[in-house]
């Protein structure tokens, strides 16, 4: 009895039930303390419409985290891929929809080259994307509106609900039953110990952020529905919005075998239930921003796998 | 008697629902060296990592100089004049030597705390004429220098403080003799100084030579303590595994046996600046090692065969891969043709350690579970367990974590990864090394049966006697070059063999 009651106790389990812990505490609070704002229908279906975009690039996202690095380009690459899709296709609806995938591959492919043939740090690379994504599509708003009035056609919780089962659940099944989810928590341990084990690390890196690339794409288009136009500030602070997330959802900050897809869904309802619950309170959105970053150090500070830093001597 | 420095008394540690160390007592006396020896997975890292202050015991009391002592920390220890040398690296890269040498104690130098440099230096030169390394820069980077260079540098630092006990677990394991015979005679000093040594070691001859008792641990607990005349390697295996072992571990037969067929074949193989023109066959059912010393480039060749250095020129044809002749390109190629690879650094190379069992034994043969693209947990699962019974890994299920497995039980766990691609080659860099009599028996007889299957064994190894014990035919290599080859018979001693790569 005692031995387990310590079990449970301990610094392993407590990190691993702390995300979602977290997360139905959060629901329970606001919905007794919102005067019944916080599960009122409409509330509920613009924050699962507002989650939605983050969750599926945070989704892909969990692949390049899995073998340890991080993707900082996804908000200027969203921007990016909106911005070139709408130049190629002139903004009609299903061949944006299918460029904007293309050119979110394409900048995941840039990240893996620059990260692979330059051995450079993939976050280094995906910064890079960011500001060139960013610029590029302040620099073509500033002189072009581009509206994609026909978009808004779409913005539908049925249609957010849609791409979001389908894209977590492609996600969950290649993550946990295919040899590429399999090898990207592999890479993660010991990226060493991957390749004398007969895996082409770098082709399975790159498949990583192919799969980024398509949700980032999948995301954008989201982004444009939900906008109907696409303009400077498209995407704007994605990036920091998924890796937030991820940690609030208990991500391994290292990947390797501890990573959970399932960070990504908690760590987005977590991160977007807060925010809306706070702002339901009352609370200025300056304030939210404070209250947010607090939450997050302490969640990262419990959840966060500590078993590498350790130091002996 | 030699004053009492440090006991243990009634000593336990439980790491979870796995007890280290059950109920074990013992004592150091000034000036004596005692042996802690046992398989892997006994204990005997663990009572003395607690000895050393790396972690606190469950229960148990210390006596250190007539005081109860609590080490809090390696430091602590340290400072309490308990010094240990691991088998591991304990030094940081990045750093110079001299900055290695006086880890955590620059405060010595610094005035308004800016650490000056040039004093520093200058005691770290003198600490390393001491101590015989006289070649060693203290300006340079610590890793300009080899792996036993840093290893000496780290002993020497431990000497510097005028340990009272120096702990030396395992470090022979990594050196080369010439490294060796230096921590023989640092033992020597340090015993006509008064230092009490504690030794952990799986070589048993070693043990003898230099042990005035020898405390025996099995599964965590005491088996015996034994002095004198009773320090033989015999006696102490025995004791180690609780039966009779016969006295020859190795192959039974001493004929050189294999069949005509070339499994793979090594034509011209370069790699600059570390070994040239390689040219050997390995047949089937034919064990082939390959003896030297540590830096002529015999492991490296192995990795370059296995396909994870790119050669400078030459190749290294596999005769019977998937598609008739396939040349070992890289190490997916080789994986895919069933050829397996066992590196030496078995917790940097091969395994992954904050990962299950499970996923570690079927880590290489994904591609043989795959119904389209899907993995079943269950085959999974089943592959795994079947492998890992196969080779007897003792654990709690295949879901526990390789990283809490002894030194002997994760060897097993590399084995059984690649027997579970059904590999058809085995290229192994020294297989068991750092392991215990009882699994090394089992690794043995393991590669007997191999052999006896027609599956072609390329082995490195460091210890004469396994390359005499267990191939067929021995090449020698010297400076990066191949140099003779050996035939196995009964006459052959492990003298010629040594006389061929010095």
């Amino acid at each position: 009895m005692n031995q387990r009651v310590r079990k449970l106790l301990s610094m392993d389990t407590l990190r691993k039930i702390i995300p979602l812990a977290g997360l139905i505490i959060v629901i329970l609070v606001f919905s007794f303390t919102t005067n019944g704002l916080f599960l009122r229908w409409n509330n509920i279906q613009s924050l699962i419409m507002q989650a939605a975009i983050t969750l599926v690039a945070a989704t892909g996202t969990v692949f390049v985290m899995a073998h340890n690095n991080l993707d900082f380009s996804l908000g200027g690459a969203c921007a990016l891929s909106a911005v070139l899709s709408y130049l190629v296709t002139g903004g009609e609806l299903i061949p944006f929809f299918i460029m904007c995938i293309v050119f979110g591959v394409m900048c995941g492919l840039i990240s893996a080259f620059i990260h692979i043939g330059g051995r450079v740090p993939a976050f280094m690379a995906g910064l890079c994307i960011m500001f060139a994504g960013r610029g590029l599509a302040q620099t073509v708003s500033a002189s072009k509106t581009m509206l994609m009035v026909g978009a808004a056609q779409f913005n539908q919780l049925w249609f957010f609900l849609v791409v979001l089962i389908v894209v977590f659940g492609a996600c969950y099944f290649l993550f946990n039953y295919t040899k590429v989810g399999k090898y990207q928590k592999l890479i993660g341990t010991n990226p060493m110990a991957t390749q004398l084990s007969g895996i082409n690390v770098n082709k399975y890196k790159t498949l990583a952020f192919v799969i980024c690339g398509v949700t980032l794409g999948i995301a954008a288009c989201l982004t444009i529905v939900r906008s109907a136009a696409v303009n400077g500030n498209t995407g704007l602070n994605l990036e920091t919005d998924v890796l937030l997330a991820l940690s609030l959802g208990g991500i391994s900050m290292q990947g390797g075998s501890a990573t959970r897809i399932r960070s990504a869904i908690i760590g987005v309802m977590f991160y977007f239930i807060l925010d809306n619950g706070l702002l339901l309170w009352g609370l200025d959105a300056d304030y939210v921003d404070i209250v947010k970053a607090i939450f997050f150090l302490l969640t990262v500070t419990i959840s966060i796998d500590r078993s590498q830093y350790s130091v002996i001597a | 008697m030699e004053e009492i420095v440090l006991k243990a008394e009634h000593m336990f540690k439980e790491f979870g629902a796995t007890k280290a160390v059950t109920d074990v007592t013992l004592q150091v006396r000034a000036g004596t060296v005692l042996g802690l020896v046992g398989e892997n997975g006994s204990g005997k890292s663990t009572i003395s990592s607690m000895i050393a202050g790396v972690y606190p015991p469950t229960k148990g009391t210390m006596t250190y100089l007539g005081k109860e002592y609590h080490p809090k920390s390696v430091l602590d220890a340290r400072k309490a004049g308990i010094q240990y040398l691991t088998q591991e690296q304990g030094t940081i890269d990045g750093m110079t030597v001299a900055e290695n040498v006086f880890l955590g104690e620059e405060d010595q130098f610094s005035k308004v705390g800016n650490v000056s440099m040039r004093k520093l230096n200058q005691v770290a030169r003198k600490i390393l004429d001491e101590n015989g390394l006289s070649y060693v820069d203290p300006k340079k980077p610590i890793e300009t220098y080899s792996f036993e260079d840093r290893k000496m540098i780290e002993t020497a630092r431990s000497l510097s403080q005028q340990p009272r006990i120096l702990i030396i677990d395992e470090t022979t394991t990594a050196l080369s003799q010439k490294g060796r015979d230096r921590i023989y005679e640092i033992i020597d000093e340090q015993k006509a100084k008064g230092t009490a040594i504690i030794i952990i070691s799986h070589d048993l001859d070693e043990v003898q030579r230099l042990c005035d008792q020898v405390l025996i641990m099995r599964g965590g607990v005491y088996i015996d303590t034994l002095s004198g005349e009773d320090i033989n390697p015999n006696t102490m295996r025995q004791k180690m595994i609780g039966r009779e072992l016969g006295g020859t571990y190795y192959r039974a037969d001493t004929t050189c046996s294999y069949q005509d067929e070339v499994v793979l074949s090594v034509q011209d193989l370069t790699v600059d600046g570390i070994f040239y023109q390689m040219n050997f066959d390995l047949h089937k059912g034919e064990i082939l090692g390959i003896g030297g010393l540590s830096e002529c480039g015999m492991h490296e060749l192995l990795k370059t065969v296995f396909g994870a250095i790119k050669p400078t020129s030459g190749s290294v044809t596999l005769t019977e891969g998937l598609k008739g002749e396939t040349q070992l390109k890289n190490t997916a190629v080789s994986v895919r043709n069933k050829v397996a690879y066992i590196p030496k650094d078995r917790d940097k190379e091969s395994l992954f350690q904050a990962t299950s069992i499970k996923e570690n034994i079927v880590a290489s043969c994904l591609d043989k579970l795959k119904k389209g693209i899907f993995i079943s947990p269950r085959s999974e699962k089943k592959t795994a367990q079947k492998e890992a019974d196969r080779m007897e890994v003792k654990m709690q299920n295949v879901e526990q974590m390789v990283r809490d497995l002894s030194g002997g039980n994760k060897q097993k766990v590399v084995i059984a990864k690649w027997l579970a691609n059904d590999s058809r080659v085995f290229i192994m860099d020294c297989p068991t090394r750092g392991i215990d009599v009882g699994v090394k028996a089992k690794i043995y007889k393991l590669m007997n049966d191999l052999k006896q299957q027609g599956i072609g064994i390329l082995m490195v190894s460091e210890e004469m006697m396994e390359l005499i014990g267990m191939a067929d035919r021995i090449i020698t290599m010297k400076d990066g070059r191949q140099n003779q080859v050996f035939t196995r018979s009964a006459q052959l001693s492990e003298a010629d063999i040594i006389a061929a790569i010095i």
